[in-house]
């Protein structure tokens, strides 16, 4: 599932193997992605470092977190899956049930 | 049928498509909505029953069909599927661990490995499914939601925001074939949901054309027979619905509130409708609706609104009720009409801020300092709630007393198929008004009840205090004036149980002289009602007393129903602890119900584990039953 | 200044003698008379405390409510007939301590009603503890030691809650305070006046004596010109007005701090949202005729059909 490591793929927070594919622009589903297509580019520590100045923020799928800092990136970076973001579904507005 | 998937991902959506088609078909429907204190990631599911018989009125389990978005669902709820029953699942999903799901809290996920170790089963979710195949019959209905998607993305644009309709789309769609349902009414299940977004609708009933053809071999897999219920329209409600739709018939012009779960939708479901237009589509009214600094605002807006002659009221939870004792003893104090909506939920302190109880009937009853009348009515469904909400009102006004309307989550948050109201039987009772006038007094003690003038009346002035008054409103620390003025206002209650009809205060379901008597309030009535038909056509004669008028308690009318029943043959049943009912009926009547079912996990009493607990009761095994099911 | 016997009440004022309360209900009862209110739609919303007391000594309705919430009280009244003139008297404990949360909320929504602050830096029916008024360190008669808390500035934070009319005066100068009573209920929108008052029983610091030397009126300046005139002047005069409301001690400003009446009242932005209102409210709406409610069966189903499922019957095909 080679975009969860590719750079240009942001995850659907609800269904993790779904995101956006910046290059194609469209909705992309990484099962569908066994082998890497031509636009891969793998998430390299340094592409995510970039991102994470530039959001603020990046996301370890495996620990459905959200990472803010370098050392955290470290950290998870060697044995997590950490893509460069999370999209947050639409319904997420039109079904919260109210927490509290 | 059980439906599940993180928050936000697409169930609600799925249980409003699938239990409107249905219906819309004549069949009745029930839908309990369970969800944690989060907005997004963690794990939410529903519970739906289907009938062809009747308008439903409990859950049960286990269920026919589990259909999971996720890991999770699958992983926590594969113990409730029947045996021969229907999982469908997401096959890319198949070797997820339960170890690697970051949203399962340890507790639970310790507690489920626990039982996979018992069965052999591995952590996975092909060995689950394995597991579920081989040893419980299950047919499991593996779909791959990724080709689905790459299908349905090459013939439209899917917004990767949006992916939740989508997984909606699967599961409806999956859940519509197993049971046989056809196309057109699918289609128009989506269309009543999306309306203006019709690419919604068009890529929904491709999804369902593709999940039929992945499934078709299953089509109808779980027969359902043709619906009996005759019914020509119905409603399709929440209790926050429901109550909301009673305020307004109700006359209430003024509605203040601070967000809390589970009250909060209703405040939203009145501001959604807050001007009222006639036929012609001319203002008949509109209705304030007021969200407040705090809960203390809340109420004492409210009960200012009340003074000017508005119908008003506020709604709230556990936490937000403690903030307003203060306002209610103001109220009590001063003789003034408002309905304060209490929605119960786990306590205590923050407790479970979306999972039900019925744990504050003490709270509801007892708070607030100093004697004073006040009225605690409760109702057992929504179509109870209706009425009740609307008699709150009028019980507030003709006895000038604050009522609170006790109610829970299970209430607020369960979807029903409900018989349209019948709102020209209706009435609105204002009690006694006078216009006011030149010397007015407003706590008159010629009667018990004064004729109330409004602040803003023509010629009229009026004065409320927190202190002990006069007639005229005014302080007064006179020791015969301040006796006769305090009894006036409780005496009210004795009033109150006089004037109430017995329908008002208690409802015997079933016969008078019953083996067994369940007493009960809130919404356990469907479940209990369920389980006493079961046992009846088992050939032990229950019935269910189902208290409607908590406060002041109607000691009288309990004892001459429950005359001739002995105390060992009276049970009671409560989403509590304590099952704090029967100490109420207990320091009220002396009569002593020692047998008691309780649940206190914030999950609803299902039928089956209700029955299971009444049976070791009623077998004398046991005198306290805990239940316990659902996750 | 003799009051019309109009507007007081038959109640005996049980304050202490020199009280400034009695100072500022004389105000209180000119300023009614020659604004000629209607005691009928007029009504005097109290929290607890000595000023608590203040609606029983005037002719027109009354309500005394709980420490603290006279503004949620005065809000429900307010909002559901705003034909009403509401005018809230509050301690300064009552409305900047415990009250805190409701005064700042008033700023925010700009409700138009009156809320005339008590203030005397102690807690005087509780014995006079110290207040959120009394300067840290002082130490008045009834306090067994000097105030450890540092005061809120009521002027300053009724500026930056949004107080559309901001004033000062002094409980003593009755026809000063009488006009800013006036010019605060005639003001559309919400309304603060701190009216500075000796306590004689418990506070022996701030006395008549020491606000007599102090006190100074700012419109003593031909150019004070606290009034908005165009809705780009509000962030000028608005910091001018807190500039003056700094100022204590030795010299200590009365007055007209800042008015704005170019904010829209509360009242006007839930006429946006409801139709009618304000001149439809909820006091004056028909909710029943011979005790049916203003629903038919079939508006009812009209107004909540997307609550309604038709069922479809099988001869429909």
């Amino acid at each position: 599932m080679s975009c969860l490591r590719c750079v240009h793929f942001k995850p659907n927070s609800i269904l993790p193997y779904v995101g956006y594919c910046e290059v194609k622009g469209r909705v992309e589903s990484a099962p569908e992605h066994l082998t890497p297509c031509g636009d891969f580019k793998e998430a390299s520590i340094d592409e995510l470092k970039a991102v994470l100045r530039k959001d603020g923020w990046i996301y370890c799928l495996t620990c459905a977190s959200t990472i803010t800092s370098e050392e955290e990136l470290l950290e998870h970076y060697r044995k997590h899956v950490v893509v460069p973001g999370a999209l947050v579904d639409e319904s997420v507005v039109e079904e919260a049930p109210g927490g509290d | 049928m059980l439906l599940g998937g993180p928050q936000g991902s697409g169930i609600e959506t799925s249980m409003w498509i699938l239990g409107r088609i249905l219906v819309s078909k004549g069949f009745g429907v029930i839908a309990d909505r369970e969800y944690f204190s989060n907005i997004t990631g963690r794990h939410s599911y529903i519970q739906m029953l289907v009938s062809s018989v009747k308008l439903p009125r409990s859950l049960r389990y286990p269920v026919e069909i589990l259909a999971s978005m996720d890991a999770e669902t699958v992983f926590t709820h594969f113990t409730e599927l029947s045996e021969g029953g229907i999982l469908v699942y997401d096959v890319n999903i198949s070797s997820k661990r339960i170890e690697e799901i970051p949203s399962m809290e340890d507790a639970t996920r310790e507690r489920i490995a626990r039982v996979l170790a018992e069965k052999g089963v591995k952590t996975s979710v092909e060995s689950v499914v394995e597991y579920l195949e081989r040893d419980r019959r299950v047919l499991p209905l593996g779909l791959d939601f990724s080709s689905l998607l790459k299908a349905l993305s090459e013939q439209y644009r899917i917004d990767s925001r949006a992916v939740s309709k989508f997984l909606s789309g699967v599961i409806v769609s999956s859940v519509a074939v197993v049971l046989g349902l056809d196309e057109d009414i699918v289609a128009a299940g989506f269309r009543q949901q999306f309306r203006e977004r019709e690419e919604l609708v068009e890529q929904n009933t491709m999804l369902y054309r593709l999940v039929r053809s992945a499934l078709s071999k299953h089509y109808g897999a779980v027969r359902l027979e043709e619906p009996r219920l005759a019914m020509e329209k119905v409603m399709v409600v929440t209790g926050n619905d429901v109550v909301a739709i009673g305020k307004i018939v109700a006359g209430v012009r003024y509605q203040s509130y601070y967000p809390i779960t589970p009250a909060a939708d209703e405040s939203f479901l009145l501001e959604k409708y807050d001007n009222i237009l006639g036929e012609n589509g001319e203002v008949i009214g509109s209705v304030i609706v007021m969200q407040t600094e705090d809960e203390i605002a809340a109420v004492n807006s409210a009960i200012g609104a009340a003074l000017t002659g508005v119908r008003s009221s506020t709604t709230t939870s556990g936490p937000g009720f403690d903030l307003m004792v203060e306002g209610l003893s103001w109220a009590g104090m001063n003789e003034v009409p408002i309905v304060i909506t209490y929605y119960q939920r786990g306590g205590p302190s923050t407790g479970q801020p979306t999972r039900g109880s019925q744990s504050d009937l003490f709270n509801a009853i007892f708070a607030g300092h100093g004697e004073f009348a006040r009225v605690v009515l409760s109702s057992g469904d929504h179509l109870d709630a209706f009425y009740d909400t609307i008699e709150a009102f009028n019980i507030a006004e003709k006895y000038q007393v604050p009522v609170i309307h006790l109610l829970d989550k299970f209430l607020a948050n369960t979807v029903t198929v409900m018989t349209i109201p019948d709102v020209e039987r209706v009435r609105i009772e204002r009690g006694v008004l006078t216009r006011g006038g030149p010397g007015y007094k407003r706590f008159s003690l010629e009667s018990l009840i004064s004729p109330r003038a409004f602040i803003g009346g023509k010629d009229t002035v009026m004065w409320y205090t927190g202190d002990e008054h006069d007639e005229y409103g005014h302080i007064v620390e006179d020791p015969e004036v301040r006796a006769r003025m305090y009894s006036k206002r409780i005496e009210k209650l004795s009033l109150i149980l006089r004037d109430l009809p017995m329908d008002r205060k208690l409802r015997l379901h079933g016969p008078s002289s019953p083996d067994y008597l369940i007493i009960g309030w809130g919404s356990v009535k469907g479940v209990v009602l369920d389980a006493v038909e079961y046992f009846s056509e088992k050939g032990l004669k229950m019935s269910y007393l189902d208290l409607k008028l908590l406060w002041p308690f109607p000691s009288e009318d309990f004892l001459r129903i429950t005359n001739g029943i002995p105390d060992s043959n009276i049970l009671a049943v409560e989403h509590s602890y304590g099952v704090n009912i029967a100490e109420l009926v207990a320091m009220n009547t002396g009569r002593r119900i020692v047998k008691r079912v309780s649940k206190y996990t914030g999950r609803p009493i299902t039928l089956d584990e209700l029955i299971h607990g009444l049976e070791e009761i009623v077998s004398g095994k046991k005198e306290r039953v805990v239940l316990s099911r659902g996750a | 200044m003799e009051p019309r016997k109009g507007y007081k009440s038959n109640v005996w004022p049980d304050w202490c003698p020199g009280c400034g309360n009695f100072g500022i209900l004389t105000a209180l009862y000119k300023a009614l008379e020659e604004l000629n209110l209607d005691p009928s739609e007029t009504v005097i919303v109290s929290g607890i405390g000595c000023s608590g007391k203040t609606p029983h000594f005037v002719n027109v309705n009354g309500v005394h409510t709980l420490h603290g919430r006279a503004i949620p009280f005065a809000t429900g009244i307010k909002l559901s007939n705003p034909g009403l003139k509401v005018i809230v008297h509050g301690g300064d404990g009552d409305l900047l301590g415990i009250g805190a949360g409701h005064f700042v909320a008033l700023g925010r929504r700009n409700i138009d009603l009156t809320v005339i602050l008590h203030d005397n830096g102690v807690y005087g029916l509780t014995k006079g503890q110290a207040s959120p008024t009394l300067p840290l360190k002082v130490k008045t008669k009834s306090l067994a030691k000097p105030n450890i808390q540092q005061p809120v500035n009521p002027v300053l934070l009724a500026l930056s809650s949004g107080y559309t009319f901001v004033a000062r005066g002094y409980a003593f100068d009755g026809m000063h305070l009488k006009n800013l009573i006036k010019m605060a209920v005639q003001h559309r929108g919400a309304s603060f006046i701190d009216v500075l008052q000796p306590c004689v029983t418990f506070n022996d610091v701030y006395t008549a004596d020491f606000y007599r030397k102090a006190v100074y009126k700012l419109d003593g300046d031909p150019g004070w010109d606290p009034v908005v005139k165009t809705p780009e002047e509000a962030g000028i005069k608005l910091l001018r007005a807190i500039e003056k409301s700094l100022e204590w001690g030795d010299r200590i400003p009365i007055g007209v701090f800042y008015v704005n009446p170019h904010v829209s009242a509360f009242e006007d932005r839930l006429g946006e949202r409801l139709k009618g209102y304000p001149s439809i409210n909820p006091s004056n709406m028909v909710i029943e005729m011979d005790g049916k409610p203003v629903f038919t069966q079939a508006l009812f189903e009209k107004v909540f059909r997307d609550f309604i499922v038709k069922v479809s019957s099988r001869r429909e095909g």
